[in-house]
């Protein structure tokens, strides 16, 4: 682990070295938070497609495709198995909250 | 700059594709040492990417990963992975290679794999290994099989939260670890840098990459590998399950209006494996291939062409002039068929591939090695009628599609031959 | 030179308490998609004498198999089993992993999940999975009955045989003499060079064949380490990996023989001969075979393309001849087969001949009628493209619509249903029809009868596996160079020489080299010494009766034993066995899977 000093003065130096972190940086990862608490709120509500998912959460169908992608690989949520255009994706067990 | 790192082997492979291991893995297991330079973070090159391979549909991981793990394993060959070559100089017999170490901001040697930084890092990316349809962290491990097992950061999407470090149990992350330096000595060089493919901004008729289900045959690979991105076949634009697949041939080959001119040799039957594929994981699909020729010359080819044929995938002669997209982002193509109904027409499918063609992977003029190139960059021999990896360059040889576009059985094949022409070099020094 | 046999050593793993660690994989989802891993490894943990069971998604992958050396170094496991593809894709794989680990690399047993029950079992998921279960288990019983075995080392003869003396096996000799070993070539013709010597001009150099054939012989001829035989008439080849023998008659009527320790067979192609009438071939003097057509070229008169005297002033090619042939259309050859492969070379052999017409006697008309057309190579592209610019008038046919040759006093005629016109039925008149022929192997059934090498559907020469040993055959020590395999072009033929001789300086880099050990043991004291089984025996030398200790037993040639096992069947006291596969393995895998 870490000795937290030691981080501390690691991240001060980067931030001389490489100035603050980009607005356009910090936008982007504002707006994935939002984004992706958008979908797991609607999530849970049962399993929505991926167009549910985007009319819910105020997002063009293919960005909610792509963070739904990131929230299924990092284990965030599920594929629901069975059949249709659209697959089904819910909230895996113990991300309910 | 960290401190200059020596290294001094019998040869130097540049590329670490399929034909660049299987070249190490002739010229080591021979008994010479060899020291592969590989840009990417891990060994494995293109082939460790793709699904399945043709004919023989075996899956491309069980066939690249040993090889991987051999190379890895070998007591004679060293891996320098995420590292570039900077340039070679010739003195005398000796080749001395500048490459550089990317920084990875870890300590290489203290990491255990763990994935904990990877895990609590909040910034999400396009995954350039899943061809931007998946997402990656701003630190991850590129992808499961990887060879070495380790993180890279990309500082540029790095909000410094500090969140890695805190994880990491063997305190190995390195905000500020800078590029390392190594020196490379060899006797002889394989050139092994591959190919990219024809990029999908080529042509303005096919909607230069903008149009969401038209989509790179690598993202079709992802689409069909067992770990792809959505863990099974569904369009880019709203993850539907597409009921209607087409494949464009020729869409970045046998094409002057794109500097293509040539045959990339490869494009029929990747396209048709694909569609076999495809009709196995979506049996009520729809899918066609428009094509010039099907180009299916190698061994058993013809029967998996004629596979595909029985399968019921349908094969149309046409042009494809042009691609559009209706509201609902469903591709429609502006055919000419070659063949029947000669008047042009418009058909929609809900997903097309475009067949795309190969180019270089890299310019190895820049070395100046004396390995001429042909008109399209690709590596020159100096007699191809007696000798598939001799350049005009005394000690520079070259594996694979660096010489021009050749599948996987050609490009293994190949390698070796590489090898024993560098052996044979090294015995003669 | 005699055969000395060594043991290696290794660690004595099998005193041990066994340890069985059970490897279940997904293959990817070749596997996974239709059985329940994780319920076979959970049945698995159970099994009695299993100490751990996983199931992972790639168990070939560099993270698979660390996952095995963490569990021998950590777990203790000393036998392991691997359920997952065909053993061989991957049984030596694994049998690395344990070598490298510490632990006798015979002490594990690769079950085969994939080939036998999710590939034939697609339909029903639960029996796949009970069917892995019960394979998976009758492994654990086979790996706790498996004594360690060391291999088996041959002295190696340090020479490489080379079969054929056309371009690839010049090649190959080149390449392993590069090396340092010593290669004898041994060709039938009277000339190095094969079909090339034959041949005209020749893409992509644009030399001619005996050209190209002849700057390889010069570097052949310039070689000490390379010895040639020409006029050589095999009639004997036999022996093992490391020993092989190869008798042959010379011109003069004497008999040599060669001894090598691999052999690389570079035994060419023949042209396709087109059957009696086929497109009038045989029976119509002006239909002829490309390589005839390409001889014709050359001796033709400067200004005048001349055949038999006549001038020709049209010609029409017809592609894929005696290749890419469809059941029900094509008539099949004395064999009952067709072939229904692509040739390869073909296409831009054809369209390099027509551009040759072109540039020298532009007044000719071309047609050329094909079903598609293969330019794949870097420069071949420019052949299809010049001669459509220069005029030959393309005619493409479906497969079930073949062209029809026809003959009367106005010359030929070619009837094409052609689908660039939309299927209308063309006629063109023609002074030469010339057929486009594809390859075939050449006839080298008694070398592949001697020695039992396999071929494809096909006829050629069948490696073990297109990519993984794509140069090697199933024979142990015997490597294909060129179109013996598959037909290919001069710079492809230079390319698979190059690696069979880079697999034989692989194969011949140590003095002695290492042969599996799965041969026949006899167990003395249960032989009666009834001499059953030397009758059995089909390798000269492997088992024979001899006395020991005044007793007679069957007594084994290990070097020379393949395993077959022929002989454990007729043994009356089950006193031979074949190491690895005995017979009390088998009863005990029969048992697991009969077991309820």
């Amino acid at each position: 682990m870490a000795d937290a000093k030691k981080l501390a003065e690691q991240l001060k130096k980067l931030n001389e070295l490489r100035g603050p972190v980009p607005q356009e940086l910090r936008d982007r990862v504002a707006a994935q938070n939002k984004a992706q608490k958008a979908i797991l709120d609607a999530l849970k509500e049962g399993p929505k497609t991926a167009p549910e998912l985007a009319a819910a959460a105020g997002l063009p169908e293919d960005r909610a495709l792509w963070y739904l992608v990131g929230l299924r690989k990092y284990g965030k949520i599920s594929d629901v198995a069975g059949r249709g255009d659209y697959p089904k994706y819910e909230l895996k067990a113990g991300e309910a909250k | 700059m960290r401190e200059l790192e020596k290294i001094e082997v019998d040869t130097l492979v540049v590329g670490s594709g399929i034909a660049g291991l299987q070249a190490a893995l002739d010229l080591a297991d021979q008994g010479y040492s060899v020291a592969i330079v590989e840009k990417a973070p891990s060994i494995g090159g293109k082939m460790i990417s793709l699904s399945k391979v043709f004919p023989t549909l075996d899956c491309a991981s069980c066939i690249t990963t040993p090889r991987m793990a051999s190379v890895s394993h070998h007591p004679r060959i060293k891996t320098l992975t995420y590292s570039t070559v900077d340039a070679i100089k010739r003195e005398g017999k000796t080749f001395t290679a500048s490459v550089t170490r990317k920084p990875r901001y870890i300590d290489e040697k203290e990491c255990i794999s763990c994935k904990r930084c990877e895990e609590v890092c909040p910034v999400y990316l396009p995954d350039e290994y899943e061809q931007g349809l998946g997402a990656k962290k701003t630190i991850s491990i590129p992808f499961t099989n990887a060879i070495p097992q380790l993180p890279v950061m990309h500082p540029e999407h790095c909000i410094r939260c500090g969140a890695c470090a805190r994880a990491c149990p063997k305190d190995c992350i390195e905000f500020l670890q800078e590029p390392a330096p190594v020196e490379i000595k060899a006797k002889a060089v394989i050139l092994a840098t591959g190919y990219e493919t024809t990029p999908m901004t080529a042509k303005k008729q096919y909607g230069l990459g903008k149009l969401p289900n038209v989509i790179s045959p690598m993202a079709a690979e992802r689409l069909l590998a067992p770990h792809g991105p959505y863990g099974r076949v569904l369009r880019p634009s709203d993850g539907m399950v597409p009921g209607s697949i087409a494949y464009v041939q020729c869409a970045g080959s046998r094409d002057k209006s794109i500097g293509v001119p040539y045959c990339s040799r490869v494009c029929c039957m990747y396209a048709i494996k694909q569609a076999i594929l495809l009709s196995g994981s979506l049996p009520i699909a729809d899918i066609t291939i428009y094509y010039m020729d099907i180009r299916a010359f190698g061994k058993g080819y013809e029967q998996f062409y004629n596979n595909a044929r029985a399968m019921g995938i349908n094969f149309v002669k046409a042009k494809v002039a042009r691609i559009t997209e209706d509201e609902k982002h469903n591709p429609i193509l502006r055919i000419e068929r070659q063949e029947g109904d000669s008047a042009p027409a418009e058909v929609k499918h809900e997903l097309v591939v475009l067949s795309q063609g190969l180019l270089p992977g890299c310019d190895v003029s820049k070395f100046n090695l004396g390995a001429g190139l042909n008109d399209f960059g690709f590596v020159q021999l100096s007699d191809e009628t007696v000798s598939s990896a001799v350049t005009a360059g005394a000690g520079v040889f070259a594996a694979g599609v660096v010489k021009g576009p050749r599948d996987i059985p050609d490009s293994v094949v190949d390698a070796g031959s590489a090898a024993m022409e560098a052996a044979s070099y090294i015995r003669k020094l | 030179m005699d055969e000395k046999i060594t043991e290696a050593s290794s660690k004595d793993n099998y005193r041990q308490e066994p340890k069985v660690g059970v490897y279940v994989c997904h293959c990817g989802g070749n596997i996974s998609d239709i059985i329940d891993v994780k319920a076979v490894a959970a049945a698995l943990a159970k099994y009695p004498g299993v100490a751990v069971a996983r199931e992972y998604a790639f168990m070939c992958s560099s993270n698979g198999q660390d996952l095995i050396a963490e569990d021998i170094k950590n777990l203790g496991i000393n036998r392991t089993v691997v359920a997952a593809c065909s053993p061989s894709l991957h049984e030596l794989t694994f049998r690395n992993v344990l070598q490298r680990a510490g632990v006798n690399p015979y002490l594990h047993e690769h079950i085969n999940i994939r080939e036998q029950a999710s590939w034939v079992h697609k339909a029903d998921h639960a029996g796949a999975t009970a069917k892995a279960i019960k394979l998976a288990q009758a492994g654990v019983e086979k790996v706790l009955r498996k004594d360690p075995l060391n291999a088996i080392r041959v002295a190696a003869e340090p020479r490489v045989a080379v079969i054929g003396g056309g371009v690839a096996g010049m090649r190959a000799a080149l390449s392993a003499a590069g090396k340092g070993l010593e290669a004898v070539i041994i060709e039938k013709a009277p000339r190095l060079g094969g079909k090339l010597l034959e041949l005209g001009k020749m893409y992509p150099s644009g030399e001619e064949g005996p050209a190209i054939a002849g700057k390889l012989e010069a570097l052949v001829r310039a070689d000490k380490k390379i010895t040639v035989h020409t006029g050589a008439d095999i009639d004997f080849v036999g022996g093992f990996v490391g020993n092989f023998k190869i008798n042959f008659k010379n011109a003069d009527g004497t008999s040599s023989q060669v001894k090598a320790g691999a052999i690389i067979m570079a035994t060419g192609y023949q042209h396709y001969k087109p059957a009696q009438g086929e497109f009038g071939y045989g029976e119509d003097a002006n239909v002829v075979t490309l390589p005839e057509f390409i001889s014709l070229m050359k001796n033709s008169p400067a200004g005048r393309l001349e055949y038999s005297g006549k001038e020709i002033k049209s010609l029409a090619l017809i592609h894929c001849v005696g290749s890419r042939q469809v059941e029900g259309i094509h008539k099949p050859q004395a064999d009952g087969k067709i072939n229904d492969y692509c040739s390869r070379v073909c296409c831009s052999s054809a369209l390099y001949a027509a551009n040759q017409v072109k540039d020298k006697y532009p007044g000719v008309r071309i047609y050329d009628v094909y079903r598609d057309i293969r330019t794949y190579g870097m420069q071949h592209e420019e052949y299809y493209d010049k001669a459509s610019k220069d005029g030959v008038l393309f005619l493409r046919h479906n497969e079930a619509d073949q062209p029809v040759v026809t003959s009367d006093r106005t010359g030929h005629t070619v009837k094409v249903k052609d689908v660039l016109t939309w299927g209308e039925e063309l006629e063109v008149k023609a002074d030469l029809i010339v057929l486009v022929t594809g390859m075939m192997p050449a006839d080298i059934s008694l070398i592949r009868s001697q020695m039992k090498m396999p071929v494809g559907a096909d006829r050629f020469l069948q490696e073990v596996h297109l990519k993984l040993r794509p140069v090697e055959m199933a024979n142990s020590g015997v490597f294909i160079a060129g179109t013996a395999q598959y037909p290919m072009d001069v710079p492809e033929a230079m390319a698979a020489a190059g690696t069979a001789a880079a697999k034989a300086a692989i194969l011949l880099a140590e003095p002695d080299i290492p042969l599996e050990p799965f041969v026949a043991v006899v167990d003395e004291h249960k032989c009666t010494g009834c001499g059953l089984c030397p009758a059995e025996c089909s390798y000269d030398g492997a088992l024979m009766m001899s006395e020991k200790n005044g007793k007679k037993i069957a007594v084994v040639n290990p070097a020379l034993c393949k395993g077959c096992g022929a002989c454990v069947a007729v043994c009356p006291t089950r006193a031979i066995n074949v190491a690895g596969w005995t017979l009390d393995q088998f009863d005990a895998m029969v048992e697991a899977i009969a077991k309820e």
